[in-house]
């Protein structure tokens, strides 16, 4: 066993990459085929019905289009592997790849800030509701995702505005303001939003798993060794925690698409305001680009969490193994 | 006796929705208003006896509004979902009994699918379906069987190891018969727990997009157009933008006691 | 019970202690009723459901969820002299009976497996004696290794997946015994080991028992394992007890059926004929 052991492991880490490839491959060849699968000619939408034949021309010639599918395809992945572009914006007549490189920071502001909220929420709240099952806590933790569920980001956001921003003025309406205290004090009542959308769920799986480690054999042994209940919760907490971590690596998407959303709400100058400003202007290579981009960050945390578990963690790689091994047979 | 043994969130949520419905329904009919009828004289008033609602900033009322978004979302809801719940369960039935390529597909499909954030991925359907109901509706045909079709895909494959499935086949039954007759009906249940929450998800996707300009455009009312047009007044006129998400929370919750009060019933049987 | 008759009388006296599921009120253990006495180790065997694990839990304080004791004053522990005790190591005062210690049936899940073993055994031993943090993984490596676990575990700590069953077995004891118990409840700790494993663990039983003056109780379904330790056993089937005696007796004279049948089906141990 203990020689297999880093074979094991080589074999666990290479199956996560394969099916990562797999899937950002499927991901680009889906991005490429969006804007051949549009009813009608991407030009002639662009530039709507008064435009005249050499226009269209000149955008097709521009973004390729009067090559042979295969070709286009060809181009459109050796751009995007050379450069990380996938062509001019047409909106904004410059590098799709710089747009959205210059709007990820505030984006990703949001994403770390809510995660980080949502985790601080979360943990407390789970623990205290697992451990004191029936209490007031655990009622409230139960019943606050069916009010939550039906909850639209934005329109929370809405709501969050009018109490926080407008009638006890203890944040900003919108926008961003300099500094790192600045981005703080602004992404305040952003990633409160999002933070409101995620964590009920995360919350109520996380109380679900404790209550599957508060049944496991080694929290027998530890009350047998007449351990304090505070170093139990410590170690019902540990091991509670991975199983989350690989839960919020999946949702991480979600968190990803609120941002998106709520950006909106608040005005924040990020990725999410471009990708619907580039669909209200039907400026498809940035769409593409936003498409790539977003998916990479996704299945690129994805994979992160999903490694960092299986290292700390040995079971995991062996649940991880199965389930790959399941996924490709 | 089986009554008495139905879940309380069930009947709770069976309640509310049946409200909820009744009063989109019922309100524009009774109302003296028009849901389309601009009255500038009355523009962006507060909640009062003649507009309980109060008026949007075209001196609409907003209460039919909300009523007649309601009727227009709802109606959406149901609709846009029934396809997708169709095809996806069929899709998982198919996957899980037979495994091999067709699961493989499935999984391909749901894990590529997965690795683009929700609204970006409606987004970009709705760039290529365009926008409206038809985009709506297309959107979520293309999206909406994979759910369906991972739960009943599951669901089929644990089911198919059992014994009786065997002795059925040694017995004769033909897949099909084996799969229709007897695999759906054990698998629908939580298939149907998944639709009920799905469709949350779903009315809060198409109020998304309406707050977007991506989904149902005006003069048709719906809850999302609604709740953006109240955002430039949103500091000083809350009702135009609160009410009608408000009636988005409502359904969810609704929605919610059913889903939760299915699974109940279902663990208990 | 009075202190006066503590050194004299049995340690633990169980009388009439009945056991059912919360849910059906189904009964699970049926007026179970025994002593054992300081320094004796009592084996209590039957087939499993017959309620064996349940008394030793009981016993211990710890009843699985779902389950429930009708009456706690069933089950009497009598307090020892603590000068009489080994060692002059203070014991933190618990909530729980400190006296009590437990080993269990899987070795391997029965430790947190994100926690180094070195780390596990010197929490234990912080937290039930007065040792200070720094000292207490000294204190739990040299504990480890007297138990037969190799000297490696000094220099880097090991996780119970690392480890082998009966490795993980040897942990447990450690666990058990830093918590200084006068009382040692074993529920089928050699049941997931391999036939030779099994011997080693009841050889250091067996030893550890000698050394430290301990009472234990034993829990199995295997009599083999229980004539190799105990002194005497009781049968239980059913929540009830049916047959008690000396262990020798049991073994070559059983009064019922159901025992005649246990007796029969002991497979013999590789190396038990040198004994």
């Amino acid at each position: 066993m203990t020689t297999s052991r880093p074979a094991a492991l080589a074999k666990w880490l290479g199956g996560i990459v394969v099916h990562m490839i797999l899937v950002l491959v499927l991901v680009t060849i889906g991005v490429f085929l969006i804007v051949r699968l549009v009813p009608g000619d991407p030009a002639q939408m662009v530039l709507g019905i008064k435009a005249r034949p050499e226009q269209i021309a000149d955008i097709h010639h521009r973004l390729g289009l009067d090559q042979p599918i295969g070709k286009q395809f060809t181009s459109f992945i050796a751009t995007l592997l050379t450069t990380g572009d996938t062509g001019q914006s047409i909106a904004y007549n410059v590098s799709s790849r710089a747009l959205v490189l210059d709007r990820l920071p505030v984006s990703l502001w949001l994403i770390c800030c809510s995660a980080i909220l949502v985790v601080a929420i979360s943990l407390p709240l789970a623990m205290t509701a697992a451990m004191h099952k029936g209490s007031w806590v655990d009622q409230l933790v139960r019943i606050v995702p069916t009010i939550t569920l039906g909850m639209p980001e934005f329109w929370v956001g809405l709501v969050f505005v009018l109490l926080f921003a407008v009638t006890f003025k203890i944040f900003p309406v919108g926008g961003t303001q300099p500094g790192i205290d600045g981005m703080l004090y602004s992404m305040a009542l952003p990633s409160l939003t999002i933070a409101l959308a995620q964590t009920p769920f995360i919350v109520r799986s996380l109380r679900t798993r404790i209550l599957e480690v508060l049944g496991a054999d080694f929290v027998v042994t530890l009350h047998a060794a007449h351990l304090p209940e505070r170093v139990i919760r410590r170690h019902v907490l540990r091991n509670a925690l991975l199983p989350a971590l690989q839960l919020y690596g999946m949702k991480i998407s979600f968190l990803v698409g609120g941002t998106l959303v709520v950006e909106q709400v608040f005005g924040l100058k990020g990725v999410g305001s471009l990708l619907f400003g580039a669909i209200t202007a039907r400026d498809f290579p940035l769409i593409q680009a936003i498409a790539i981009y977003c998916a990479l960050g996704v299945v690129l945390i994805s994979v992160i969490v999903e490694i960092a578990g299986g290292l700390i963690d040995y079971r995991v790689r062996g649940r991880a193994e199965h389930a790959s091994a399941g996924g490709m047979a | 006796m089986k009554q008495s043994r139905l879940p309380r969130t069930l009947i709770a949520g069976i309640a509310l929705l049946a409200a909820i419905v009744l009063a989109v329904l019922i309100i524009p009919l009774l109302s003296p208003y028009d849901p389309t009828a601009e009255d500038i004289s009355s523009m962006l008033q507060p909640p009062s006896f003649a507009h309980p609602f109060g008026t949007d900033q075209l001196g609409r009322d907003l209460l039919v509004r909300v009523a007649a978004a309601g009727r227009v979302d709802l109606a959406l809801m149901v609709g846009v979902e029934l396809l997708p719940f169709v095809i996806g369960t069929l899709a998982g039935l198919i996957a899980g009994y037979y495994g091999g390529w067709p699961n493989r597909i499935i999984t391909l499909f749901s894990d590529a699918l997965i690795a683009f954030p929700f609204y970006l991925l409606v987004a970009v359907v709705a760039f290529v379906t365009g926008t409206g109901i038809t985009g709506i509706f297309l959107t979520f045909l293309i999206m909406g069987w994979i759910i369906f079709a991972r739960t009943v895909k599951g669901a089929t494959a644990s089911l198919a190891e059992e014994e009786w499935v065997e002795s059925a086949r040694v017995m004769g039954f033909s897949n099909t018969s084996i799969l229709l007759r007897q695999m759906l009906p054990n698998v629908l249940s939580q298939a149907v727990i998944v639709l009920v929450s799905d469709m949350v998800a779903l009315l809060v996707a198409i109020v998304t997009l309406g707050y977007l300009g991506l989904g149902v455009t005006p003069p048709t009312p719906d809850w999302g157009t609604m709740i953006a047009d109240g955002q430039s007044f949103l500091a000083t006129r809350w009702w135009v933008s609160t009410l009608p998400g408000a009636a988005v929370v409502l359904v969810g919750i609704a929605l919610a006691l059913i889903g939760d009060g299915l699974n109940d019933a279902r663990r208990r049987a | 019970m009075s202190e006066a008759n503590s050194n004299t009388g049995p340690i633990i006296r169980v009388n009439n202690l009945r056991i059912h599921a919360s849910a059906s009120g189904r009964t699970l253990v049926d007026g179970v009723s025994f002593d054992a006495n300081p320094g004796e180790t009592v084996g209590l065997v039957g087939e499993s459901g017959s309620g064996k694990s349940l008394t030793l839990r009981a016993i211990m304080g710890l009843l699985p969820e779902g389950v429930d004791l009708d009456d706690a004053k069933a089950i009497a522990i009598a307090p020892v002299d603590a000068a009489a005790r080994t060692e002059g190591v203070p014991l933190r005062d618990d909530s729980h009976n400190p006296r009590l210690a437990m080993i269990f049936q899987d070795p391997v899940f029965s430790l947190d497996p994100l926690t180094g073993v070195v780390k596990q055994v010197a929490e234990v031993l912080r937290y039930n004696q007065r040792i200070p943090s720094r000292e207490s993984k000294t204190r739990a490596a040299d504990l480890l290794i007297s138990l037969g676990l190799p000297e490696s575990l000094r220099s880097s700590d090991r996780y119970p997946g690392q480890l082998s069953g009966g490795q993980c077995q040897r942990v447990g004891i450690a666990i058990a015994l830093a918590t200084k118990p006068d009382i040692l409840l074993c529920d089928e700790p050699t049941t997931a080991l391999d036939v030779t494993v099994q011997l080693q663990i009841l050889d250091l039983l067996a030893d550890l028992r000698q050394r430290l003056g301990l009472t234990m109780l034993f829990v199995t379904h295997n009599l083999g394992v229980a004539a190799r330790l105990c002194d005497r056993l009781m049968v239980m089937q059913h929540g009830r007890i049916v047959e008690t005696g000396a262990t020798q007796d049991i073994l070559n004279n059983p009064q019922q059926e159901y025992t005649r049948r246990l007796v029969n089906a002991i497979l013999p141990i590789p190396g038990e004929q040198d004994q």
